[in-house]
């Protein structure tokens, strides 16, 4: 199997899953670092996807969460009734297929205004010139009168912004847990 | 895996952006079939970065995708950047206007445009059942089919065509200091280098491209839009309505098929395929019959031998025919 095969896998299997992992990680860990959490998970599902490609994409991706979880409660040594109660009736949300056609393509263009709509105002003039008119960056930087290095800046924050509200359906994860904590590591930039 | 170890999550997506922008920029944006090993290929730096660890590939994976997607944001009514370019010109135009030396100048230039002479322009024309090929003085070539008009405008630095009428094939020679215009109706083409076909009939525009992308203006000034086109895609536009589809290759071969003197359908309807016919021919195909019109056949046909195709008609449909004065009944 070659690697190519792997990321394919995981753009189309594992990434559509993305918005149901985080609000199950959300649900069971209180804690600002779920992009970390998000991150290692999916370090273990690529690397166990390395031996061969499972057939159950959603209960193989719940199944490492879920341990990943278990790892660190143990290692906090603390008991975490919220993080333990409850696992099989969200086992069976997470594996059930998504009812809505993903590539509707009404649908698709919608989570994208909606993505769009969240950029901060000079980023999404940046992106839209980028994206949507095919300048390159250059003829971005001449038509709004800044340098190209900003230019560079607010695209690749547009798009780490734009991946966060396509994964989660629309909605940017970090409305539930500390809304401050990553809320901060966004604005920062 | 310690909690610690994984805080730099931030970090490596951030690194993953930058890397992500840096790479799209120098190569044209088309959804890879193995984009890591494409851009390892070309910048040794991202293959270093890239093979840190997992968590750095699936950084990249994930907002690779999204890149892409974001390309189906051309379906939208933008109004807001067309008030941008306007504030800019603005901006220009009131530089000229500070000194009387200046002032003169801009007089002087606008003097001089309006005599410059149209004798690059030039015609070319085809008749019903005619078929052109032009090569361009930058090496392009233009196919017209049947029935079509254009001009053809190409200096130092413009190379425009405007399709008055019919169906053109444009494969396009690449560029970057002259993008190629196609004006057709109320909209314009923008072109980097590509191959794609232009058919312009009553008020209907169609676009098909074959290879490499084309991005199209409506320059109806109340509602402008803009939407690109890649290979194996199919717009159709009348004033106010687009429609993008994705087509297979096979289609579009189909509908190119023209090219080689050959009209190919794919289970088209007796009536679509008749009207087709008849752009071709002097003489036209008339079906009398309500009924046999929504009769679905595929295949390859000579454009211009629309005899053959009524006797195959007959032979394999049992499709009767009456050859009048200049058409033929099927019923």
């Amino acid at each position: 199997m070659l690697q190519k095969d792997i990321d394919n896998w995981f753009m189309k299997e594992v990434l559509p899953l993305e918005s149901k992992l985080m609000a199950f990680l959300r649900n069971h860990w209180q804690s600002s670092d779920i992009v970390d959490l998000r991150q290692e998970i999916y370090i273990r599902v690529y690397e166990a996807a390395k031996h061969s490609l499972p057939n159950n994409t959603p209960a193989f991706v719940f199944t490492i969460a879920r341990n990943l979880i278990f790892d660190q409660i143990r290692r906090k040594k603390v008991i975490a009734f919220d993080a333990i109660t409850d696992f099989e009736s969200l086992q069976l949300a997470f594996e059930e297929p998504s009812v809505e056609d993903r590539f509707s393509s009404r649908k698709e263009l919608r989570e994208l205004q909606a993505a769009l709509k969240i950029l901060p105002e000079r980023c999404r003039r940046v992106f839209e010139l980028r994206k949507i008119y095919g300048y390159s960056q250059r003829e971005v930087a001449q038509k709004l009168g800044i340098a190209e290095s900003t230019i560079e800046k607010q695209l690749s924050k547009g798009i780490r912004l734009i991946a966060d509200a396509l994964y989660s359906s629309g909605q940017p994860y970090a409305d539930k847990v500390s809304k401050r904590g990553i809320a901060k590591k966004f604005s920062k930039q | 895996m310690k909690m610690d170890e994984m805080k730099n999550s931030q970090i490596i997506n951030q690194q993953a952006s930058e890397w992500l922008v840096e790479l799209e920029q120098t190569i044209p944006s088309e959804t890879l079939d193995d984009p890591i090993l494409f851009f390892s290929q070309i910048d040794r730096q991202f293959e270093q970065w890239v093979n840190q660890g997992i968590e750095y590939r699936v950084a990249f994976l994930r907002l690779y995708p999204a890149w892409h997607r974001c390309d189906r944001l051309t379906a939208l009514p933008l109004v807001n950047v067309g008030f941008i370019e306007k504030t800019i010109e603005f901006i220009r135009v009131k530089k000229f206007i500070i000194t009387g030396l200046a002032a003169s100048l801009l007089l002087s230039i606008v003097l001089v445009q309006q005599f410059i002479p149209k004798s690059q322009l030039q015609i070319f024309e085809t008749v019903v059942g005619g078929f052109q090929s032009v090569p361009l003085t930058d090496g392009s070539v233009l196919e017209l089919n049947t029935n079509t008009r254009l001009t053809t405008e190409i200096t130092e630095s413009t190379r425009k065509v405007t399709l008055k009428k019919g169906e053109a094939y444009f494969n396009i020679a690449h560029d970057k200091e002259r993008p190629f215009l196609v004006n057709v109706g109320d909209k314009r083409i923008t072109v980097l280098g590509t191959k794609f076909s232009v058919k312009y009939e009553g008020e209907e525009v169609e676009v098909i491209v074959s290879e490499g992308r084309v991005r199209v203006d409506s320059l109806d000034t109340t509602r402008p839009r803009t939407t690109f086109i890649e290979k194996n895609m199919a717009a159709l536009a009348s004033h106010d309505n687009l429609l993008v589809t994705k087509q297979e290759l096979e289609q579009t071969q189909a509908d190119l098929g023209w090219r080689a003197g050959l009209l190919i359908f794919k289970q088209d309807s007796l009536a679509n395929i008749v009207k087709e016919f008849n752009r071709y021919n002097h003489k036209k195909i008339l079906i009398k019959n309500k009924s046999i019109a929504e009769i679905r056949i595929g295949g390859s046909f000579h454009a211009k031998n629309i005899d053959a195709f009524v006797r195959l008609l007959k032979d394999g449909l049992d499709i009767q025919a009456k050859h009048e004065k200049g058409i033929i009944i099927i019923f």
